[in-house]
């Protein structure tokens, strides 16, 4: 009897290459059926809304009619759900968009166990060692504050916003200086945190309680300091991923509409190598020559306070439907590419994109624009929740639908009060 | 002396409810009946205004009337109550509504203040709790450890922002750790331990002259570019080209090209003095319809001196690669020399901007061109229109900079010096190391007790050191380290340490702090920094328990420049300029924001203003109202005030009838409390109602849907308000809020003042400027709840000042809530409101109240 070959993912991903398009070696060896995908989840949030009348459908179920902002996922129909009626039961305009992915503003953080932690940090958290890097959390803006991840403590986490940083991050080998300064930077940092244990212990002795409850923060750090400077050794031995793909020079630099699919070509790679499994994405403004969209003019900001005025919203829709098609594409990339079970990389990766605000017009953040494609779900419908009252159906009822499908067990996600109803995996 | 309050409250008796304890708490009698009187026929079980009402916050029991304090919806109304009774908006003063007098109201006051306050007390501890050194105090304390100055980057910009509790980041509950910041610490300390410490050999310092042709532009200019750039060799350079705003889409900014791709920028990081000598050209005596040329030549013309890192700093979006380090006036036809000492990077490159030039010289130099020089053939390209003019007197070959007469900036001599002696002989090699650079000459025990000495802000004994011996030898030793590398980890260990990190405070609740723990908090307070060596002696001989020597330290650390850091932080906190441009202004509409650099100039404005009034124990009333304010050109051009010139600020005195002076006249504000593209009044008063008068409205039921704007047809924000105020449940709140933002309407979302509102605004491109449309009038007029009208600015200040007792007790609390880093408990509003009583009788000065805020028993308690 001949053994069936067992292809570790990882040799497959080097001999891949990095190339996004399909693979037909890939898709020969999936009859082994050795291969099981692994679950990705993907947010993108944007920080100005979508018009509302233009983002949700009119229609319930699956024959909706494409609104206009949804007409660039017009090839996507029967792989994403768009939902109306969920929120973080939330005000705060501007301010309530950073909870986007958690639903917990920080002043309320206090009272969960795990703070306002935001689904990909707990995503991120199942995956663990896993992958090269736990999560990745992007910023398509330089200058900005504005942050979708939180961590288990409350902490926002410090995104990414060089799309030459990230490259680097994912293919850039280690020559052997390079590694030699990070094996040295490793030993330095372990015996530095060695240290700052043994004198936060003799800083504790002499500390009144609440004092001391909150130096407890400061050994919590140095835990999963020391806990990540492992997972990063560990890794250091293990040879990154090979691509094809290259950035155009100074990427940095280019103008929105440029970096943004670059954003999305790297985020479609880090998933295909394995690199990691979960990456949430922000926009905020447009950055310069406006974003280097033509017909747009003004601000992004400006524009998102329309004030019913057709030619501002108008405006703001080239923006608004930009970022759709971005989207689009990207599920598109994740389309092309065929994984060894046959399936698609979008069948194994959840990609959500939405807002944390709805009406920029009016700063609300009720009833937000939310759409979830991929991930082994059963799509093509819009799902409306009728809000009970003052409440409207959590949006991490979803979020906690998706870390189901992620393959956590558990029964709760911060707000949430359930599963998502209607939204089936199809098997 | 804490004031001792009598125990007026009686506990009936504590029962167990399943939830928790009930708290039942006799009413005492005239309160109920206060409430009864004038409160309950809109607050009770048939209006329930503002979603409030009282007619169940007591019960009767045993022939009391009793509530429960367990319940903390009942504790809420109690405060709110006390807050609308001290900002005397309740109850309204209208025709049908039956009014208290005023010695009934103060009884109801006193009795809810000490309830409220023994409560409070019964809660627990109410203290500071652990607090870690903030971004800004980070920042200072290892600046002023190692005594690195004249920084252009700040090397904690890529730290997790810190946490804000309304506006204070400085409030050590609120503040959190994570592995994340750990990292961000090791990778700056590295950063600045390597700037203080140099072991390497010394270098002399050097000149390196960037010369006319190293700035890599033509010496003859045959194409109008989109930057006139032209030298003449061994002479100067000239540049027509330049503007606030950067981009290197036009390579907007004049960078040396040539010279950075022959050295790769500063060869060697240190202390370099750069010197320039520059001098304007024809600004006013150039020949063309000074229309034509897109800047404001008026003014002088300004040139700045940057630092970027490489290329990276020229970009409209990337301003954290590049810092301004100078900014200078230049004179008319006269060289001058300007310099400045400065710390660059290695691969760092300066570069200089005419910062107020008309920016892309391309088309308005075509016109020019083809109105005065018709002897000339030039090419040129805008976008994707490429266009060759032959002049109809064509001389061949002559071409734009044979003829070119416009207004330039001509640089003479540009040449940077050194690494100056201070990079090596540093002040941190003198004070830890005795200027020794030799680590095996070194007595590291010692260097180490001094440097912890001073990390850690207080006296270090000899086994503290120890672990840290051990840390240095076992770097040496196990992981194969030189001396400096492990004397670099050892110092990097002591920055990563929670004494360092953290302001430790020993003592329980309720106790003096020790002499040491009072000396970091006043620094940490007045420098955002640690303390001295005068302070840390004072410190030692305990001598911070006497209240006079306390208050001479105060005064002296006020007068030392560190304390900008207080007005800065200060105002972030307190008056929330921290927002200001986080809701960036519309770009075509207030291009004047950003083409004067407003923000900065706006900042600087209000800095100026607190500084001011500290150095002149100013009185708070200032702050309401004043009849001068700290202006430059662009700012006095913004408040359309005649006669000042150049780019340095100055105090001004506004004429009478001005609609600026005071804080309300500050563009800063006006600005941080609009959205960027339209004005709100409710924002305007809730910030007046906040920061100004410290009684913050409450927060809008989560249910209730904000307005949806819509502009079609004439409507103002004042009938969209009106038409909010119809619903009910909006009306009650916004009755008292939005009177204190109409008056302010008559100014912009960038704090320009407009008479009338107006339809739009066009930027129009050939000549620059902004063209307004007229629509509607603003109606500035509003009526307070107490029923006094308001029209505009002056009667809102009016207003303003008759309650300026609550201004001063909210300075107080605001400076000891930045000064303690721990949020309002009624405890220290209560003694704020004590030390606001002493100041008044002073005469207001804000001085005077910072000292005593800062010599106070609240502040010195943990």
């Amino acid at each position: 009897m001949i053994p069936k070959k067992q292809i570790a993912r990882r040799r497959f991903l080097q001999g891949v290459g990095g190339s996004i398009l399909a693979l037909p070696l890939l898709e020969a060896n999936s009859a082994t059926g050795a291969f099981v995908s692994p679950k990705r989840i993907t947010a993108t949030g944007i920080f100005y809304g979508f018009v509302p009348g233009n983002f949700h459908p009119r229609e319930t179920g699956k024959g909706f009619q494409t609104p206009l902002l949804l007409k660039p996922l017009e090839s996507h129909r029967d792989d994403y759900t768009v939902f109306s009626g969920l929120d973080h039961n939330l005000s705060g305009g501007h301010n309530a968009t950073k909870f986007f992915l958690s639903g917990i503003p920080t002043n309320h953080a206090k009272g969960y166990a795990e703070a306002n932690i935001s689904i990909d940090q707990k995503a991120a958290n199942f995956v663990g060692g896993q992958t090269r890097y736990s999560s990745l959390s992007l910023d398509s803006d330089r200058g900005n504050e504005h942050t979708l991840s939180w961590t288990g403590n409350g902490n926002n986490v410090q995104p990414i916003r060089s799309l030459e940083t990230l490259y680097q991050m994912l293919f850039r080998k280690e020559n052997h200086l390079s590694r030699n300064q990070a094996e040295r930077e490793i030993a330095d940092r372990k015996s530095i945190l060695d240290l700052a244990k043994i004198q936060a212990d003799q800083f504790k002795k002499d500390l009144g309680k609440s004092d001391s409850d909150k130096l407890d923060q400061y050994f919590t750090s140095v835990r999963e300091f020391e806990k990540r400077i492992e997972q990063s050794s560990l890794w250091l031995d293990k040879e990154k991923p090979k691509t094809g793909y290259s950035l155009p020079r100074g990427a940095d630099s280019l103008a929105l509409n440029e970096k943004t699919p670059l954003f999305y070509d790297l985020m479609a790679l880090a998933l295909q190598t394995d690199s990691t499994r979960v990456i949430s994405l922000a926009f905020t403004n447009l950055g310069k020559e406006n974003g280097g969209l033509p017909g747009v003019n003004q601000g992004y900001h400006t524009l998102s306070h329309h004030g019913q005025v057709q030619a501002a919203i108008d405006e703001l829709s080239i923006i608004e439907t930009f970022h759709v098609a971005q989207f689009s594409r990207f599920l598109g990339k994740l389309k092309q590419v065929i994984e060894p079970n046959g399936k698609t990389l979008l069948d194994s990766t959840m990609s959500l994109l939405g807002s944390g605000m709805s009406n920029a017009n009016s700063h609300s953040n009720r009833d937000l624009p939310v759409l979830m494609a991929g991930g082994g779900f059963k799509h093509g419908q819009h799902l409306h929740f009728a809000r009970n009252g003052k409440q409207s159906t959590p949006l991490c009822n979803l979020y906690l639908s998706m870390l189901q499908n992620f393959g956590l067990e558990v029964d709760r996600f911060n707000t949430s009060n359930g599963t998502l109803t209607g939204l089936e995996t199809a098997s | 002396m804490a004031p001792r309050f009598r125990f007026l409250i009686t506990a009936l008796f504590l029962a167990g409810t399943g939830q928790g304890f009930a708290k039942l708490v006799e009413i005492n009698g005239g309160v109920f009946q206060y409430l009864q009187n004038y409160c309950i026929q809109c607050h009770g079980p048939e209006e329930e205004k503002g979603d409030r009402s009282f007619h169940q916050l007591s019960a009767k029991l045993s022939g009391k009337q009793v509530i429960d304090l367990s319940e903390e919806t009942k504790v809420h109304l109690l405060q709110d109550i006390l807050d609308q009774l001290n900002l005397g908006e309740m109850p309204p003063k209208k025709k049908d509504i039956r009014q208290p007098q005023t010695p009934e109201t103060q009884k109801v006051i006193s009795w809810l203040t000490k309830t409220l306050l023994e409560l409070e007390k019964e809660k627990g501890p109410q203290q500071t709790v652990l607090r870690r050194l903030n971004r800004r105090e980070y920042r200072n304390s290892l600046e002023d450890l190692l005594g690195l100055s004249s920084l252009p980057f700040d090397f904690t910009q890529n730290f997790p922002s810190d946490e804000k509790d309304h506006g204070f980041s400085n409030i050590g509950d609120h503040l959190t750790l994570s592995d994340q910041h750990l990292d961000a610490y090791l990778q700056a300390a590295d950063r600045y331990l390597r700037m203080a410490f140099r072991f390497e050999d010394k270098i002399t310092p050097q000149d390196q002259v960037i010369r006319p042709e190293d700035w890599g532009y033509p010496s003859r200019q045959e194409k109008t570019p989109w930057m006139y750039r032209v030298y003449q060799p061994n002479q100067y350079l000239d540049f027509a080209a330049g503007k606030k705003q950067l981009s290197d889409h036009f390579d907007l900014g004049t960078f040396p090209h040539t010279w950075h791709r022959r050295t790769k920028g500063i060869q060697v990081s240190g202390y370099y003095k750069i010197s320039l000598t520059a001098e304007a050209v024809r600004r006013l005596s150039h020949p063309y319809d000074p229309k034509m040329i897109p800047a404001d030549l008026a003014s002088p013309m300004q040139l700045a001196l940057f630092v970027s890192r490489g290329e990276a700093g020229m970009g409209s979006d990337s301003v954290k690669s590049r810092a301004k380090i100078g900014h200078w006036d230049l004179a008319d036809h006269k060289q001058k020399k300007y310099d400045v000492t400065v710390w660059m990077d290695k691969r760092d490159v300066p570069f200089l901007n005419w910062d107020n030039g008309p920016g892309p010289s391309d088309y308005w130099m075509r016109d020019i061109c083809q109105k005065y020089h018709t002897d000339i053939e030039f090419w040129g390209k805008q976008g994707s229109h490429a266009w060759h003019v032959i002049g109809k007197d064509l001389v061949p070959g002559r071409i734009v900079s044979d003829v070119w007469r416009g207004p330039v900036v001509r640089l003479h001599d540009f040449r940077i010096y050194g690494p100056l002696p201070q990079t090596f002989n540093s002040k941190a090699h003198n004070v830890f190391l005795d200027g020794e650079r030799d680590l095996s000459k070194v007595d590291l025990e010692l260097a180490f007790s001094r440097f912890a000495r001073r990390a850690f802000r207080r006296p270090i004994s000899k086994p503290e050191i120890k672990p840290y011996l051990d840390i240095e030898r076992n770097a040496r030793v196990h992981l194969g380290r030189n001396r400096e590398e492990a004397f670099f980890l050892t110092l990097k260990a002591m920055l990563v340490s929670p004494d360092f990190l953290y302001l430790k405070e020993k003592k329980s609740e309720d106790e003096r702090l020790a002499p040491f723990e009072v000396a970091n908090r006043l620094s940490y307070f007045l420098w955002s920094s640690l303390p001295d060596n005068e302070l840390f002696l004072t410190a030692k001989e305990s001598k911070t328990e006497s209240r006079a020597i306390l208050k001479q330290q105060v005064e002296r650390l006020l007068e030392d420049p560190r304390s900008k850091s207080f007005v800065r932080g200060f105002a972030d906190s307190w008056l929330r300029l921290d927002k200001l441009g986080t809701m960036p202004p519309a770009s075509l509409k207030f291009q004047e924001f950003y083409r004067y650099g407003l923000k900065e100039a706006m900042l600087e404005e209000t800095h100026r203003f607190l500084a001011h009034a500290i150095e002149e124990n100013i009185p708070l009333t200032d702050f309401i109202h004043s009849e001068y304010g700290f202006l430059n050109q662009d700012l006095a051009r913004h408040y359309g005030i005649q006669g000042i010139e150049g780019i340095h600020f100055r105090k001004v005195s506004f004429p009478e009838d001005s609609v600026r002076g005071g804080l309300l006249g500050q563009a800063s504000i006006l600005t941080l409390t609009a959205n960027g593209v339209d004005t709100s009044p409710v924002i305007r008063g809730i910030w007046v109602l906040e920061s100004l008068l410290g009684t913050p409205p409450s927060p809008p039921p989560p249910d209730v849907e904000s307005i949806d704007p819509d502009v079609r047809g004439a409507q103002t924000v004042k009938d969209l308000l009106e038409k909010h105020r119809s619903v009910q449940a909006c009306a009650d709140c916004h009755a008292k809020i939005d009177p204190y933002g109409f008056p302010l309407e008559y100014f912009d979302p960038v704090g320009g003042y407009r008479p009338t509102y107006y339809r739009s605004r066009f930027w129009k491109n050939s000549t620059q400027t902004t063209e307004l449309f007229p629509s509607k009038p603003i109606d500035g007029s509003a009526t307070l709840t107490t029923g006094e009208k308001l029209w505009g600015p002056r009667s809102l200040k009016k207003a303003l000042l008759s309650k300026k007792k609550l201004l001063a007790q909210n300075l107080a609390l605001q400076l000891l809530t930045y000064g303690t880093g721990r949020t309002g408990s009624i405890r220290d509003k209560t003694q704020a409101k004590e030390i606001a009583e002493s100041v008044i009788a002073k005469g207001f000065g804000f001085r005077d109240l910072i000292i005593k805020v800062a010599t106070s028993e609240a502040f010195a308690r943990k």
